[in-house]
């Protein structure tokens, strides 16, 4: 990430160092889910915070800077073989699935989203899309599984994320995993 | 220490001395523009010049407001409407977007002010008397996107500036905020962020000049409740801009 004003790069290490999945994705959906009261904001009762330090804190700048980035989302709507995903950025994604996977999506399930592009910049579209691979996610999961250092972490995560009646085949032995 | 008896211009001028007379400051904070995604912007490659000094930085390619500047920015603007509709102003709501028009619509209709999401004619309000319009133009307003559907800048952008409207408008990082007179950097594709502002819009325009002995009150006490409600409630609707 770069600064304006300063004008000097902010370093790699706010990227994460656990690969694939980081803590902060699983919070980037539900910071979404946050309803702001009006008039409950109040800068005298609570300490106030600067923006930097809710950034530096943010799930979003725990990303790393990878091709496709890892996200957990949260499927808005389910629409002809499409589905919109909340992942707590600018836009949702959109992911086509096939026919026979549809039956494992339903509305407000938690779903592990590889992000290809988090703005879609061609400038004809009305609505900004991100497009992404789930299928890519069998595929990636194999490869989070061979560090051994992490693999219980991700395995809890896995089942929480998956917990929506997603069908799957998980052994953290396994080099493969079935989506 | 006053008495009952205020003058008009005085219940007009006596608002303006204070900084913040209708506590807009309080309605809102950083940490709720962030939980509602008003940092993110557009990518750099989209970025317009002018939107420069508003931005963090840049992150994985998208630019990041600076939200300690955004809610200076977002409170003055707040105390410009609240001052507007006290003295009894038109307020114009304007956004062309398929996504978010019915939402800016029923926010405009439970204020009892107005709003324009459709397809603009230009000369809508230079012309105003040869379409068939109203006498009276809008005293402001307020932009929640200053794009339209073809992602150019709003008509109505030029016609407020030569009708000397003053403009309240939320500026994303792609567009030039250079014309408008109270600009709100920050995001307006996100849902959640168009929630929030249409939430903080509809606040201060309760605050209108009603009775004298209301003025009365708001003189003496400098803390005025909201004088007129219009509308059934103003807790903020869940999911007001999805799928409707």
């Amino acid at each position: 990430m770069y600064r304006f004003t300063r004008g000097i790069p902010l370093s790699a290490t706010l990227a994460s160092k656990h690969g694939h999945v980081c803590t902060g994705m699983r919070k980037m959906s539900e910071t979404t889910k946050v309803q702001t009261e009006l008039g409950t904001s109040n800068n005298e009762s609570s300490k106030v915070v600067s923006f930097a330090t809710l950034l530096r804190n943010s799930p979003f700048v725990h990303l790393s800077a990878q091709k496709l980035p890892k996200v957990v989302g949260r499927i808005m709507k389910i629409h002809d073989n499409n589905l919109y995903i909340d992942i707590g950025t600018k836009f949702y994604c959109v992911c086509p699935v096939s026919s026979e996977d549809l039956k494992k999506y339903h509305e407000d399930g938690k779903v592990m989203v590889a992000v290809k592009d988090f703005e879609l910049s061609a400038s004809f579209l009305a609505q900004q899309q991100i497009p992404l691979y789930l299928k890519q996610m069998p595929h990636c999961w194999a490869h989070s599984l061979n560090n051994h250092k992490h693999h219980i972490f991700l395995y809890v995560v896995f089942m929480d994320v998956l917990s929506h009646g997603a069908s799957v085949v998980f052994s953290p032995n396994s080099t493969r995993s079935t989506l | 220490p006053a008495s009952g008896d205020i003058s008009g211009k005085q219940a007009i001028t006596e608002p303006l001395k204070h900084p913040d007379f209708f506590k807009v400051r309080q309605l809102v904070s950083v940490k709720d523009l962030y939980n509602n995604r008003v940092h993110f912007g557009h990518k750099d490659g989209s970025r317009n010049e002018h939107m420069q000094p508003y931005l963090f930085g840049n992150r994985l390619g998208t630019d990041i407001f600076d939200l300690d500047i955004t809610i200076d920015h977002l409170h003055r603007a707040l105390n410009f409407v609240a001052h507007i509709a006290y003295l009894k102003g038109i307020i114009l709501f304007i956004m062309k977007s398929q996504q978010f028009g019915h939402a800016v619509e029923t926010t405009a209709m439970t204020c009892g002010e107005y709003a324009h999401t459709r397809d603009w004619h230009p000369g809508l309000l230079l012309n105003m008397s040869e379409q068939g319009g109203q006498i009276r133009l809008p005293d402001i307003c307020i932009f929640l996107s200053l794009q339209d559907a073809v992602n150019q800048q709003h008509l109505a952008v030029a016609e407020c500036g030569k009708l000397k409207i003053a403009t309240v408008g939320i500026c994303d990082s792609n567009v030039n905020p250079t014309m408008i007179t109270y600009p709100v950097p920050g995001n307006d594709d996100t849902s959640e962020s168009i929630d929030l502002y249409l939430r903080l819009s509809r606040r201060p325009t309760d605050y209108t000049l009603e009775e004298p002995q209301q003025l009365v009150l708001l003189h003496k006490v400098y803390t005025p409740s909201p004088v007129k409600v219009i509308g059934p409630n103003l807790s903020p609707t869940p999911g007001l801009t999805q799928s409707n």
